[in-house]
């Protein structure tokens, strides 16, 4: 359960990978800043669930339409690692934002005004949590949504022509300058979703940063460019690390489940760096 | 390349010189100066402080310049390769007694040796993959001297050990302010420096700078991967090492912040903000960030005051959002960083009165 909460997560880097080959570091800061603005507003605002939601989902796209529009438009046809810098630049400065209207402190649920359904469901021994079913429920609907979008939609498979070559991708038809703003309405949006779902699971405060780290090995493992991919490995992450807290803490100590996902992406990358389900990449000059 | 007008190179070595002109020469004798008497008597001591990690800082971005600018191989873990090299030259001088200035070096060996961990996938895997593995490996380093062996404040208040890891001595001088450090400090920074300046234009160095530019153009040019890869790693790497030795000892206690995630972020952003693959860069990013860094402490502090409603963390995030902003607006109008801005103006004063 706990590494459908990585696939979530998983999903918003996906689309991004997908479509223009460019890793989000800046996912992180993005869910994390929604999840702060989101519960802020409900809690300690009063503002209602439902208006709070698609306030948090238009400033997300908003969000990242602007990084598209003034970050990432400029960097196109520059060297690999351009992106990946200007984004973590650009994730400095969204956590700094964050950090600043709410100083990092921890919003603190109040009772009874939960998002999602707390307590748990016995099924004869087992105990599912609530919280946990829906938000599986809700990324279940998100992923099949996802994968029929990319696999049978025009604009998909348009955004999945741009991921290989956006000049090939325009000399046949397809309108580079006008899908990658929607590439990254898709990722503000889904930014907005998983903060708010990881935001009633989890503490709401800066660690949720570090959950969204630990998504990265979950989407290696499934393949880079693979919704389904995502939902295969992230439980395989997600048992793997309780099996490691069962088993490994009494001897290893504390700690080790949570490197245990990066030591699993360093054996995947070295042996199967595309993954399970991932495209593998051929070399040319 | 621009030459001044003028001057004519008859032979090789006057091609390839570091220092061209007696002007030159001049001008690295009164930086020296400057740098070791006049900034140490008249700079005051909280900014000797910052000027003292700008100078690790400068270390560890040279050794991060090696890897990434010249031979562009992103790595986000670099910080914990200075954290290597800190908690080896701590564990040599406080356990095992041995001098700081070999301690130094063992420093920079060890997180060498290391490096090559992530340098062999560094074969298989590029771009963003590496970027995967490198903070894979920084995670696991944080692990390994935070829950993994409980080092993570060092040294440990337990009888028997020192309180504080020991401040390097010649003889009997020791140096045991950050006052005296400074000069320790600055010394490296010079000497690493020019060897890395050095590395750039020698044969290794125009190798890094191939497998930058194209890898398979590269080994089909004879250029061997293993070899230069694991090299460039190596080199990188033994800088952070002995920037992390330099910062035990300039701090005298040792805990996991300088090692995170986000430092090794901040060092990346200073070599751009500086200017990759070129030597000015990681200096100048490295004083930039540092002041900015210094600067927004100041007003911070002074805002802080005036207004009561700001909260305790407002400083830190202050710092994040400059910084952040920073690195933004450079990559958008100055991609090459400052090291281009300074080019630009040689090239500009050169052409003077002709220049546009």
């Amino acid at each position: 359960m706990v590494g459908m909460v990585y696939a979530i997560v998983g999903t918003a880097l996906v689309v991004l990978w997908k479509s223009s080959k460019v890793l989000n570091f800046a996912q992180g800061a993005l869910t994390m800043g929604a999840a702060l603005v989101f519960f802020h507003l409900i809690y300690d605002r009063g503002i209602p669930k439902w208006s709070a939601i698609l306030l948090v989902i238009a400033g997300a796209i908003i969000l990242a339409l602007g990084i598209e529009r003034f970050a990432m438009r400029r960097l196109i046809g520059r060297p690999i690692w351009a992106p990946i810098i200007m984004l973590l630049g650009v994730a400095t400065l969204v956590r700094g934002a964050v950090f600043l209207a709410f100083s990092a402190s921890v919003i603190i649920p109040k009772p009874g005004n939960y998002l999602l359904p707390r307590g748990f469901l016995h099924l004869d021994s087992i105990l599912i949590s609530k919280s946990y079913l829906t938000a599986c429920a809700i990324s279940a609907g998100l992923f099949i949504g996802l994968i029929l979008f990319f696999r049978y939609t025009k604009l998909g498979l348009g955004l999945r022509a741009l991921a290989e070559d956006h000049q090939v991708a325009q000399s046949l038809g397809v309108n580079v300058k006008r899908l990658l703003p929607l590439v990254w309405i898709i990722v503000g949006l889904l930014s907005a979703v998983t903060g708010i779902i990881m935001g009633s699971i989890y503490p709401i405060s800066a660690d949720l940063e570090t959950f969204v780290w630990l998504a990265l090995p979950v989407m290696l493992l499934g393949g880079m460019e693979s919704f389904s991919g995502l939902l295969l490995a992230g439980p395989m992450i997600g048992i793997a690390q309780l099996m490691c807290a069962y088993y490994l803490v009494p001897i290893l100590g504390n700690g080790i489940e949570v490197v245990v996902p990066y030591l699993l992406m360093f054996i995947v990358v070295l042996v199967r760096p595309w993954g399970i389900f991932g495209l593998r990449k051929i070399e040319r000059i | 390349m621009e030459v001044p007008c003028g001057r004519f190179n008859t032979s090789y070595a006057q091609d390839m010189a570091i220092v061209r002109t007696k002007t030159q020469w001049l001008l690295l004798l009164a930086f020296l100066f400057v740098l070791f008497f006049v900034i140490p008597n008249f700079v005051p001591s909280v900014w000797l402080l910052r000027l003292c990690f700008a100078g690790v800082a400068i270390v560890a971005v040279q050794g991060l310049n090696i890897i990434t600018g010249y031979t562009g191989q992103i790595s986000l873990g670099h910080s914990a390769f200075v954290g290597i090299g800190a908690y080896t030259s701590a564990i040599l001088t406080t356990q095992l007694g041995l001098s700081f200035w070999l301690a130094v070096v063992v420093a920079g060996i060890t997180a060498g040796l290391i490096s090559i961990l992530i340098g062999l996938p560094s074969l298989r895997v590029k771009g963003f993959y590496l970027a995967l593995i490198t903070i894979a490996f920084l995670y696991i380093f944080l692990w390994v001297i935070g829950p993994g062996f409980g080092l993570t404040s060092y040294p440990p208040s337990s009888p028997g050990m020192p309180s504080t890891i020991p401040y390097p001595s010649i003889g009997g001088f020791v140096f045991d302010s950050y006052f005296r450090m400074y000069f320790i400090i600055m010394g490296c920074v010079v000497l690493l420096t020019f060897f890395a300046r050095n590395l750039a234009r020698s044969k290794v160095g125009r190798a890094f700078v191939a497998i930058r530019d194209d890898e398979i153009a590269a080994e089909t040019m004879g250029i061997s991967l293993l070899r230069y890869k694991l090299l460039a790693f190596f080199i990188g790497c033994f800088y952070a090492g002995i920037a992390g030795a330099l910062l035990a000892h300039l701090q005298g206690k040792l805990d996991a912040t300088p090692f995170s995630l986000q430092a090794s972020i901040s060092y990346l952003m200073m070599l751009v903000v500086g200017g990759m693959g070129s030597t000015l860069g990681p200096v100048a990013g490295g004083l930039f960030f540092t002041l900015l860094q210094g600067v927004v402490l100041f007003l911070g502090t002074k805002a802080l005051s005036a207004f009561q409603g700001l909260g305790g963390g407002f400083v830190g995030s202050a710092t994040l959002v400059v910084t952040g902003l920073a690195v933004v607006l450079f990559f958008i109008f100055e991609p090459k960083g400052m090291a281009n801005l300074w080019e630009r103006f040689k090239v500009y004063y050169r052409r003077w009165p002709f220049s546009n």
